[in-house]
């Protein structure tokens, strides 16, 4: 018997993950307890949840295991700093103290603050954890495994082989040549902030042609090994906030200004802006092709795992699984630095030769209570009510054409809501978008909302897509021509969707169901329960504040309907 | 209920708040992040009652601020749009007071807290009532303090009785406030001394450099 803790912390994005016996209990972000969106703090709030929900006391963990080697990490940032001599003296003393101050010390202080053995609290590497995520959550028992982020300690894309209860890592890029890198320089290049706006580059790219192919080709090169930078355009070395020279502003125009809204409708700059983000992603998907061209070469496998801030790219998800020439393909939702607490976790535990679990479904967090949500509700003097079937109640709402908060059992791991913690809503037609828009989420216009479609029914709407992704909203699909129109708040300008599909059996398809049988199309618009700028709702008292801040129609907690 | 009297310093740095746009902007900001704290330490609160009255009491609170937050901000960028590209704009604390201090002083300290913020809103609103009818007159902030004192009342009101009722002393909450500052202001002394030796050292670093260059160029 083992019970082992997986902690990351400290770059963004914290989290937690409980593994028993190889068997995952529980996975959570720290930003849903301190409600500070990618909250890079200790994970305490959800370390303390994850052990609350296996009743489990902190001595009784046989380990404690940080996703990444802080030595290392530290090593790099002194060398980087000593090569980038003397324009680095204003990081200089940030740096050191950032990584002296708390990240150093990480080990100790998971000790202290948890109440364990400082012996049993180990670290594994950042791109092992990465690589572990993905493969010990696949079902395969011998896979490729590509690892892409920005930067672990040193390596930023590892190429592995995964077989049985073993990783082992074939081949290596080292910093600061990261794709991870080029996509956060352009995110700031572009205006968007670092580490949250990737996913609006991409949206954005819908927009625009690759046009630029010329110019990236004096940024990155691409080749049978996987790619190189040209570091002069490039500040990633001394900065990693900002992460580009003027020399790119030169070579692509000057930079787009945060904060300023968008003109998608002819304004050439805005254009230009979009054809830049076009040409980064299909730059990202040829070199992703590449590499697992070579991790493909080098192990022979034919099923592939992804992970590491770059696979949370749909889009070159998608591509991959058309183009990259494996039969099988499997993206974990937390595929960025949280999901590094459950690498590090199930690593642990594989090389205890525990027995492997498979990632089946993504609701790994804490729960809600009917009797806590109509208390809280009844106190505020809302109109509270208890269903007598949350299937009806809410397949009813929704067919009137009602946005709904839906909040039902343990919250999902990951950045995306999959139908735990969501807004709910008919995906047509497209006034619904708008609305959701407007008065929820005044997101930019370019980022579309995902659907839900019922397992069985997603060939009628939708071209191919990846199967063992599709449930965690990890890839696209094309949107079937002649079901646009059906679609119509779901479907982004290029004719594409982010997909998920929910098997029959669950709530969600329940709801499904029973929406296909009213309304003809087993599909709902679904997007995440949050403010702008918030994390996503965990609990009953996050709901309620969420529903009192936002007009959405009605809020329902388990079998508890909230209504205007 | 009477405002309290803000201190001194509050009166005399009036001419930086009033003279630009942006100056009252950097204002609004700070009332913005505070407002932000606030509402994570209410979230907590709320999270962590057990109690459902308590618990509503600090989900409207936090909802409350929540708001403030978002109106301070805007408003703060309507005045100072290159505001907007600030990497910290929606950076705030998060002392994590609820579990630090335990539920009944953290309540009290709430309503210490409020008091105090609310007799800043009180100044800053008196400041900008004489400037009305001259080039200098605001009346949209004017407004919002408006908007933004009433709730702030009643958090005031709520904190108190409720500080009561769970026994929580006032004074011991305003000299936890005090030893809080003192300890953050010798954090900000040793944090410049820390810039300045860690400069020195860097600069003596350049032999390494040189050598590392070398082995990797
Ligand atoms: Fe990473
Ligand atoms: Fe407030
Ligand atoms: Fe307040």
């Amino acid at each position: 018997m083992s019970a082992i803790l997986g902690i990351s912390a400290n770059s963004h994005d914290a989290a937690a993950a409980l593994v028993i016996d190889g068997q995952l209990i529980a996975a959570m972000q720290e930003e849903r307890f301190t409600r500070i969106k990618n909250d890079a703090h200790l994970p305490l709030g959800a370390a303390r949840a994850c052990l609350a929900m296996a009743k489990l006391d902190p001595r009784a963990l046989d380990e404690v295991v940080f996703y990444e080697n802080p030595y290392g990490k530290l090593e790099r940032v002194l060398l980087s700093m000593l090569r980038t001599f003397p324009k680095s003296l204003r990081q200089f003393p940030r740096a050191l103290a950032s990584q002296l101050g708390n990240k150093l010390w990480v080990l100790d202080a998971l000790s202290a603050k948890l109440g364990v053995d400082r012996a049993r609290v180990t670290f594994r590497d950042h791109h092992a954890s990465h690589a572990a995520s993905a493969y010990f959550a696949s079902p395969f028992s011998r896979a490729a495994v590509l690892t892409v982020d920005a930067v672990g300690e040193e390596t930023s894309t590892g190429l592995w082989l995964g077989e049985g209860n073993s990783l082992t890592c074939k081949a290596r890029i080292a910093f600061p040549h990261s794709l991870g890198l080029l996509y956060s320089a352009l995110t700031a290049y572009l205006g968007f902030e670092v580490n949250e706006g990737e996913y609006k580059v991409m949206g954005l790219a819908a927009y625009g042609t690759p046009r630029f192919r010329a110019e990236f080709e004096r940024l990155i090169q691409v080749d049978d090994q996987g790619f190189t930078l040209s570091l002069e355009y490039f500040d990633s070395h001394t900065n990693t906030e900002v992460g580009f020279s003027s020399k790119l502003e030169a070579l692509l125009g000057p930079r787009r200004m945060p904060g300023t809204p968008w003109r998608l409708d002819g304004n050439a700059e805005d254009a230009r802006a979009a054809d830049v983000a076009a040409t980064l992603q299909v730059v990202l998907e040829e070199a992703l092709l590449r590499l697992a061209a070579r991790v493909k070469a080098l192990t022979g496998a034919n099923a592939l795992c992804l992970a590491g801030g770059v696979a949370l790219n749909a889009v070159a998800n998608a591509r991959l699984f058309r183009e990259a020439g494996f039969e099988e393909f499997f993206v974990q939702p937390a595929a960025g630095d949280a999901g590094g607490a459950l690498g590090a976790a199930l690593l642990a535990s594989a090389e205890r030769g525990e027995p492997r679990g498979t990632f089946t479904h993504a609701a790994w967090g804490t729960g809600v209570s009917g009797d806590v949500a109509f208390g809280l509700a009844t106190a505020l003097g809302l109109k509270a009510s208890r269903l007598e079937s949350v299937v009806e109640g809410t397949v009813e709402r929704l067919v009137r054409g009602e946005v709904l908060a839906f909040v039902q059992g343990r919250f999902e791991w990951g950045p995306r809501a999959l139908g735990h913690r969501s807004v709910l809503a008919l995906p047509a037609p497209v006034e619904v978008k708008e609305r959701i828009n407007r008065v929820i989420k005044r997101r930019e216009p370019f980022r579309p909302f995902a659907p839900m479609v019922l397992e069985g029914a997603a060939a009628a709407y939708f071209g191919a897509f990846a199967p063992r992704l599709a449930p965690f909203m990890t890839t696209v699909a094309e949107v079937r021509v002649e079901a646009r129109e059906k679609l119509a708040a779901v479907t982004h300008v290029d004719g594409s969707a982010r997909v998920q599909t929910v098997s029959a059996g669950s709530l969600c398809g329940e709801v499904l169901t029973r929406v296909g049988a009213e309304t003809g199309v087993p599909v709902l618009l679904n997007t995440s329960l949050n403010g702008q700028g918030e994390p996503i709702v965990a609990t009953e008292a996050d709901a309620v504040a969420f529903f009192l801040a936002h007009p959405v129609d009605a809020l329902i907690i388990a079998d508890v309907v909230i209504s205007r | 209920m009477e405002a309290p009297t803000p201190s001194p310093w509050v009166r005399l740095t009036r001419p930086l708040r009033w003279r630009s746009a942006k100056g009252t902007a950097r204002m609004l900001l700070a009332f913005a992040r505070a407002e932000r704290s606030s509402f994570y330490d209410m979230m907590e609160a709320a999270n962590a009652s057990a109690d459902l009255a308590r618990k509503a009491q600090y989900v409207a609170h936090a909802v409350d601020e929540a708001r403030h937050a978002k109106m301070f901000t805007l408003r703060a960028l309507e005045l100072d749009p290159s505001r907007a590209t600030d990497p910290s704009l929606f950076h705030a604390d998060f002392e994590h007071l609820f579990t630090v201090l335990g539920e009944a002083k953290f309540i009290a300290f709430v309503h210490v807290g409020e008091r105090r913020a609310r007799g800043q809103m009180q100044l800053f609103r008196e400041e900008l009532a004489q400037l009305e009818g001259t080039p200098r007159a605001d009346t949209k902030t004017k407004a919002l303090l408006d908007a933004v004192m009433r709730d702030e009342e009643q958090h005031e009101t709520y904190s108190l009785a409720l500080s009561q009722e769970l026994g929580g002393s006032l004074g011991s909450a305003r000299l936890w406030e005090l030893k809080r500052g003192w300890l953050r202001a010798g954090a900000t002394l040793s944090g410049l001394v820390y810039t300045a030796l860690m400069s020195v050292l860097y600069v003596a670093l350049f032999p390494l450099a040189l050598i590392e260059k070398a082995r990797r160029p």
